[in-house]
This record gives C-alpha cells, structure tokens and sequence, in this order.
C-alpha cells in the first residue's frame, strides 16, 4: 500500500497537495476543481434560502419567517442560484475541464485570466454573502425599478456590486473559451469537426461577452440611482422605469441559454456515447446551437407583453421567440434520431440523458 | 374563505370574462400539442434504445438522408409554431385593444392596496364592482412602485408602471365574485395586495353606484381643484395669459415645439402637469410651473377626468 503510493505517476491532482499550489494554479483542470467546490458551495447556500421558504409555505400562517424575511430569502435564493449557480455551472467546470483537452491544447489560451475569473466569482460571492448578513435585500432577483431604486430599503448596492463582479468573471471565461477555440485546435481540427461540447460552450461564450456587459452597466445605475438618485429608472425625474427591464432582460434573456446550451452540448455527447453512434445531422445540431444564441438576443421583449411596451412590439417579439423555438426542436429531434439504428448502453448514465432531451 | 362573501371557487378557473374562453382555447390547444410531443418523443426514444439496446442483433447499417430529414422537421414545426403564433397574436392585439364604448373606471394601486373610482365619484378599496355584459375598461395608475392588475378568471392583467397611464379591458360573463392580485412583486405586503371583483346585474350595479357615494363625481372635483390650484387663471377661457385653451384637446394631436405631435392622452395630461416644460405645446412659452408635490395621483385622475369632460361637451352638438 504504502509503497505503492510513492510509485504513482505524478499528475494535475497529486504532484503538489498545499492549499497555496491550488489557489495559486494556473491548471484549467485544477481551475475546474476550485469552481466546483464554490460553486457546489453556492448552490447549498441557495438551496438552504429555498428550504426555508418551502417550510414557510407548509402552511398559510408566517410560522417560519414572516413576511418580510421570507422577501429577503427568495431574493437571496434567486441571486445566489441565478449568478451563482446556474450561470458559471457547466461552462466553467466541465468546460474548462474538457474544452482544452477536446481540442487539443495545452490549456486555455490566458490561463491567468482563467485564475482571476474564478477570484472575481468568489469576490462576487462574498459580497453577496455579506448582503446577506447585513440583513439582505427583498428586490427579487430581477432588481425590477422604482422599487429596487427608490423604495426597497436592503443591502440593494452590495447585491448589484456582488452580482457587477461575478459578471465579470463570466465574460473572461466567456473570452478565454472564444479565443481557447479559435486559436488553440489541434492542426486538422477544423471547425466542422468540434465535438458539440465545445460548439455549445462557443455559443454560450458568444452570449457571455456580449449581453454580460449590459447587465454590468443596468445594475450600476441601479446603484447609482439610489446613491446620487441620477434618476434614469424615476418617473419623477423624467426617468423610464420599463427601461429597466428592456435593459435586464437584454441580459437575462439569453442568460437562460447561458443556462441551457452547455446543458444541451453535454446531452450531445452522452447520448453519441452510449449509442455508440455519431450525431444525426452534425451539421445542423451545430447550426442550431448558434441559431439559439443568436436569436435568443431578440427575444427579450416576451417578458414585457404586460409590462407596457407597444402592441407591435409585443406581437414582434412574440413572433421572434417561436423562431427560437425551431432550433430547440431540431436538437430534440436529432437526439432521439441519434439512438436509431445505434448500439445503445442502457447504462444509468445513458438513460438520465435521454431524460434530459426529453 | 368562508360565509357569503366566498370568492367563486371552482376546481377549475372560473371563465368569468368574455375573453376568458378564447385565452383557454389557446392554452389547452397547446398543451395537448405539448402533450402530444411529449408521447411521440418518448416513444421515439424508449422505443429506438430498446430496439437497438447493444445486446439486441437488429440490422443496424442506415442510409438516412439525414439534412433531408432535418429540413422536413424544421418546416414542420416552423408552420405549426407560425400557425401557433398567428393564432395567439390575433388574440393579444384583441386584449390590447378596449372597445370604444367601454365603461371607464379608474384604479390607484398603491403600496399595498387598490383604489377604485368610478365616474360618479363612489370609491372603493381592494373591490371593484362591475356590470355584467358590459364592456368595462379599467384605467390604471401607481402612486409609487410598479403593480400589476391581474384578475384570473377574466384572464386579464396589465402591469401598472408610475409615470404612465396603463389600461386593461374585459367583459364580465358571470354573476359572481372573482379574485384580484397584484401580480408585480411590490414590497413587503404584496402578497396581501390583494381583493375582489364583483360581478353584478346592470340594474343593481347602477343601483349600488348610485348608493350612498355622497361623494360628486370625479369632473366636478377634478373642476374645483382646476380652480383651487389655480389652473384657471391661465388656462381658464378669457385668461390673458398665453397658455392654450383645455377644452375639447383631449385624444386629439397636439403639435409641439421643435415639430412633434403627441396624442393629448392621460399621460400627456400628467406629464404635462408634472413636468411642463418638457413637452410645450407649439407656439406658448415655456412657463407653467410644474405641480410636483402640490398634486398626488388621485388629484391628477380628478384633473383628467375634467379635461375628459370637457372633451365630451365639445364634441356634443
């Protein structure tokens, strides 16, 4: 026992065990690893919030938390597993993981870059934390004006701050995985050739870089609002509240397929996998995936058909969201096609992703 | 939600609107065609991974055409998602769209209630009485965060921002009592913003709004706040000062300095006493002063409400 250990070959996990070679490393495997552990850490974080309000509801009377409590905990679940969770979930742990390997590269293209994007996630998330502590905020994940501007009286300027960081941790990983791809494939690895994984973590990067920003910019005037009262999102001031929300939703849009697309590269993979068969129609499951991102920007008006914008609009963006719906089915359809005529593993593994496509 | 004043509670949604029927239609058309894709992908996938499990000796070499196969899919989901849209489409501009001769009411939500004021002036808080048959159009306003009027056995909501004027219209189709929510998250009470919509005969509607109001209608307050704040010196008829005349402006275009047109609109109405210098009409100086903090909204729905009339008069021969 003993002397097998020292004969063990040195690799990524084993060849420096200090707590400094991990917080220090510029490995995209190791990298992986630290966002795991945080983010595994956020998602019980957030689960514990919705425990709590799920116990609230047992029954009508405020037993658990009252009212006010429970705003705040719903808010905080929302923060920590939208920003938290949900959003660097797949990209930044399998993605980072394999991306590099499947294309042949050594490791990402700015490694360093990758090091400071998982800092600025855990920055992020101890701002968050403490909003928590400091007695939280009860705005709602979505921060909606005037009430998150001018009326909610929590910790809203801590929230957006920690929620302006972790962005920024998204868009760097969203840049290192566009460059990673473009520059980094191994000769002969062309671009009709990437496992979809690494197609389905293209376009989420894609969505990462260019909508991240925006939500940057509406959640600094938020703070900005309640700081200097600027006045953009108030009324009285000759502000526009639903500007807000075109400009929330330009982001939060397409983040749910931040969410969803590398969810959608993973079922690819596993599904060929245990088919033991090649993706039916390759090249429009690739399509498709792009198709969704881009698309998926002009479809951020379906969140204010009753908000107020004008019927044209609203009937625009209707139209718009059916289009990105036919992408999505094709992938769906494509899955199901991949297993006919296959060598299918019924194995656990092969059976939760069929579960996952349906 | 126990003695007489029980809300209609049905296992399913109550259809108490005339729209609440063609809003179902839609849903439960496309949750059988969800339904239905459910089953036919499910069967596809159960069907092929048990046919082709590895262990299985099937023939397995295939010549599928496979763009071909995507391309056939594609447009048959695109004509129905099209036909889905059409369809749904029709339907939104419908809703967006009140009737011209609809009943006008208007509603204050403020945190955490809702206010009601009908033409004759009779108000009420957190219910609404509505005539049966008849078209009703609700016009909403916000004292301070944004709302959302939302009434789901008429399938009606509308979002209440502040700084507009917001409208939501349906037809009650059934006697009965029906749940009101604030369907916006608005603060610490919002999920006790809640009230009732009562549908009644049109007869005992007019007898309850003609009951005990003791309160004059809304035009006749919003006349004497005209006076009381001093809208009349300049706006008033034979007024030296150049400002332009009220009468008969509502609804109609208003041209503006530097050449736009807006419609003289509640909005336009509210923004122009809030904020007068933003939208001066073409021709007058800039030089109303803006009446932030000396007006609140219910006082802004009396004003309007006189313009409004004196639109009616002006337009009676």
């Amino acid at each position: 026992m003993t002397s097998a250990d020292i004969s063990l070959p040195k690799h990524y996990l084993n060849h420096d065990y200090s707590l400094r070679s991990w917080l220090t490393t510029i490995d995209h495997k190791r990298i992986a690893w630290l966002y795991l552990v945080s983010i595994t850490a956020f998602f019980f974080f957030g689960g514990a919030a919705a425990t709590l309000i799920r116990l609230e509801l047992a029954t009508p009377a405020g037993d658990v938390v009252q009212t006010e409590t429970y705003n705040r905990l719903f808010s905080l679940h929302g923060i920590a597993m939208v920003w938290f969770f949900l959003i660097p979930s797949i990209p930044a742990t399998l993605g980072n993981f394999l991306i590099p390997m499947m294309i042949g590269a050594r490791d990402v293209a700015f490694p360093r870059l990758n090091l400071l994007s998982w800092y600025l996630y855990v920055i992020g998330g101890l701002f968050t934390l403490a909003m928590a502590i400091a007695g939280g905020v009860d705005t709602g994940w979505t921060f909606y004006t005037p009430f998150s501007s001018l009326f909610a009286n929590g910790q809203v300027v801590l929230a957006v701050v920690g929620v302006i960081i972790a962005g920024f941790s998204s868009i760097l990983t969203g840049l290192n995985f566009i460059v990673t791809i473009h520059k980094m494939r191994a000769p002969g690895l062309y671009w009709t050739r990437l496992p979809l994984f690494v197609w389905a973590n293209y376009a989420t990067a894609i969505i990462m870089v260019l909508a991240t920003p925006v939500l940057a910019i509406t959640l600094l005037l938020i703070a900005l609002e309640r700081i200097f009262g600027i006045g953009i999102f108030d009324p009285k001031a000759g502000g526009d509240p639903v500007l807000f929300q075109h400009l929330f939703w330009f982001y939060s849009h397409p983040a749910v397929y931040i969410m969803i697309l590398p969810g959608m590269g993973v079922v690819s993979e596993i599904i060929t996998c245990f088919a033991r068969k090649r993706i039916f129609g390759y090249d429009g499951m690739a399509f498709a995936l792009l198709a969704i991102a881009l698309i998926g920007f002009l479809v951020w008006g379906h969140h204010l058909f009753v908000a107020g914008e004008s019927v044209y609009a609203g009937v625009i963006f209707s139209l718009l969201s059916f289009m990105v719906a036919v992408p999505s089915g094709i992938k769906v359809f494509n899955w199901a096609a991949t297993l006919y005529k296959g060598s299918v593993s019924l194995s656990p593994i092969s059976t939760t992703s069929w579960w996952a496509a349906w | 939600m126990a003695g007489t004043d029980a809300v209609s509670d049905t296992p399913l949604l109550p259809q108490a609107s005339t729209l609440a029927e063609r809003v179902d239609a839609l849903f439960f058309t496309l949750v059988g065609v969800d339904v239905l894709m459910v089953l036919v992908l499910s069967g596809l996938i159960i069907g092929f991974a048990v046919y082709y499990r590895r262990s299985a000796r099937v023939n397995r070499t295939t010549n599928v055409p496979e763009t071909k196969t995507e391309i056939i899919w594609s447009l048959g989901l695109l004509t129905i998602f099209l036909a889905i849209f059409v369809w749904a489409a029709h339907l939104y501009v419908t809703e967006e769209n009140p009737p011209r001769n609809a009943l006008e009411i208007h509603a204050i939500g403020k945190q955490w209630m809702w206010k009601f004021e009908h033409r004759n002036g009779q108000r009420e808080i957190n219910e609404l009485h509505v005539p049966l048959g008849l078209p009703v159009k609700v016009v909403l306003a916000t004292q301070d965060v944004i709302h959302s009027f939302f009434v789901p056995a008429f399938r009606a909501k509308q979002d209440v921002v502040p700084g507009r004027y917001r409208t939501v219209w349906f037809t009650p189709s059934r006697i009965g009592r029906y749940h009101l929510f604030c369907a916006e998250y608005c603060g610490l009470d919002h999920s006790r913003m809640r009230g009732q919509v009562i549908v009644m005969e049109p007869a005992e509607y007019e007898a309850w709004l003609a009951g005990d109001s003791g309160a004059e209608s809304l035009p006749v307050q919003g006349e004497k706040l005209f006076s009381s704040l001093g809208c009349i010196i300049c706006h008033g008829a034979g007024s030296k000062v150049a400002a332009p005349s009220l009468a008969g402006i509502f609804g109609k275009p208003v041209p503006l300095t530097g050449g736009q047109t807006v419609v003289a609109d509640e909005t336009y109405i509210r923004d122009s006493i809030l904020m007068p210098e933003e939208q001066v009409v073409s021709g007058y100086e800039p030089i109303m002063p803006s009446f932030v903090g000396r007006v609140d909204q219910s006082d802004l729905t009396k004003l309007i409400a006189y313009i409004k009339s004196l639109s009616r008069e002006e337009a009676r021969p």
